[in-house]
């Protein structure tokens, strides 16, 4: 009996890109026309960046800190910050958003620094966002109480490989992280993501 | 469950910005465009790189050409374009090392020997070359090789005197041909002595002087230096062949080394 593997490769592949139907964005063509404009300091090309941009830029601040305003703050410091840089800027869409992203996480964990050195606990004030507004936009309240357990690293890695829709390879440029402990972080956080799911889905039946 | 978890995060995870917020913050932004422009931050950063560009060639090229020049100036002669180089680096050098400029200066002399440079030119290096080694400690081998050089330069101007046929009592560099170099070593006196113009008083015919002629007229001996006595050894064997001239003192040709026809010349 002969067997050979060549002809199940591609169906193995489509069968396990099939199984976790997530798709990862590797270039930007949107963005990559956008370049030229912001070198420039094209006004229209900067309005057009930001309407892309600001919601996931705030979504990620605010899984670093847990609080609008700063996320908000940390937004507009990243772009104020791209106008100034923007002449010498070089480089293509993709990494046009990671220097967004880049600059949006160091604003956050400036922000983070600053309040500790206040002896503010952050954590202590996590469960009291339900006032929020964002309850309204689908907040997931055993998610977010599972997801405060994880650490800062593993909230952001989560927050880039399934929210921004990142390549291990954006992931790792945005974190200052090899692709590998891209990939292992992600791996820990969703199974310890699980668990806790798990035990908070069996504590409430 | 991968999938689901997936998804589950994706819905939590978008906050959409505040609609007024982002108003607010889209005005700061294309304030700070417009600032910034009027700057003139994009014609300044188009301009900054050839600028940047030229300042590293120029600061490559005020540390390179320096080193280089000074590379080449090392083997320079009296008389090169970058001899002047050579002579401000060794005012460095002496600092540290005291016999740079003698060890210098002997060399160039002996290069100069070498290529059969012009007389002054000669004289001057050789003056140059004794003042640093006059300078030195009074064992130094630069003065050995300096007197080496001497020698030569002596035998060299021996020959040309009699090659030319002509006195060159203008030629700096003198000579005392009273005696063969070889035979004893010499001094400072007799370098810096001037041989007396009339013992190599031109002969009144214009026959070109035999070599052996002056020395002769002194010591009566045959050239006991061996280059010395295959050139005119040369010439011996081709006025050999050739009639005596009428009226020449020394007629014989070939003379024998203690032939006293010489000797009793009126001297």
């Amino acid at each position: 009996m002969s067997f050979t593997l060549g002809p199940a490769l591609p169906m193995l592949s489509q069968g396990v890109k099939g199984l976790n139907r997530i798709e990862y964005a590797d270039s930007y063509p949107e963005l990559d026309a956008l370049c030229e404009g912001v070198r420039e300091l094209a006004p229209a090309a900067f309005r057009a960046l930001y309407a892309s941009q600001t919601d996931l830029l705030h979504s990620f601040a605010f899984s670093i800190l847990r609080d609008r305003a700063g996320a908000e703050d940390a937004v507009q410091q990243a772009f104020l910050e791209l106008v100034k840089a923007a002449p010498t800027f070089t480089g293509d869409g993709r990494s046009i958003r990671a220097w967004l992203f880049r600059s949006v996480r160091f604003r956050c964990l400036d922000e983070i620094r600053r309040k500790s050195r206040r002896q503010e606990d952050l954590r202590a004030t996590l469960p009291d966002r339900a006032d929020e507004p964002f309850i309204e936009h689908g907040l997931d309240p055993e998610l977010e109480a599972a997801l405060s357990r994880l650490t800062n690293q593993q909230r952001q890695v989560l927050f880039l490989r399934h929210v921004a829709g990142m390549s291990g390879h954006e992931t790792a440029g945005v974190l200052g992280m090899k692709r590998g402990a891209v990939f292992a972080t992600a791996a820990r956080a969703e199974r310890r993501l699980r668990q806790l799911l798990a035990t908070e889905s069996e504590v409430a039946s | 469950m991968k999938t689901d978890l997936h998804r589950r995060l994706q819905a939590h995870g978008r906050r959409p910005m505040d609609p007024a917020a982002r108003g607010r913050q889209l005005a700061i932004i294309e304030a700070a465009v417009d600032q910034q422009r009027r700057s003139g931050a994009v014609a300044h950063a188009v301009r900054r790189r050839p600028r940047r560009r030229a300042a590293v060639a120029l600061l490559s090229l005020a540390l390179l050409v320096p080193a280089g020049v000074g590379v080449a100036a090392e083997s320079a002669l009296p008389g090169d374009t970058l001899y002047p180089a050579k002579v401000f680096a060794e005012s460095v050098r002496r600092i540290i090392d005291d016999d740079i400029a003698a060890e210098h200066r002997v060399v160039e002399l002996e290069q100069l020997v070498e290529r059969d440079a012009g007389a002054a030119l000669l004289d001057r290096q050789l003056q140059e070359a004794r003042r640093e080694v006059d300078a030195l400690a009074t064992d130094h081998q630069l003065r050995d090789r300096l007197r080496d050089l001497e020698r030569r330069l002596r035998m060299v101007t021996d020959r040309s005197q009699v090659d030319d046929g002509r006195p060159t009592h203008d030629q700096p560099i003198d000579s005392s041909t009273d005696e063969q170099p070889s035979d004893q070593p010499a001094t400072d006196e007799r370098l810096t002595d001037p041989h007396p113009a009339d013992q190599i008083e031109a002969p009144a015919t214009d026959q070109p002087p035999r070599e052996t002629d002056t020395d002769r007229r002194s010591t009566g001996d045959a050239p006991a230096d061996g280059t010395d006595g295959d050139r005119s050894g040369g010439e011996h064997d081709r006025r050999a062949q050739e009639p005596a001239p009428v009226g020449e003192t020394d007629g014989e040709p070939v003379p024998a080394p203690d032939e006293p026809v010489h000797r009793g010349d009126g001297r």
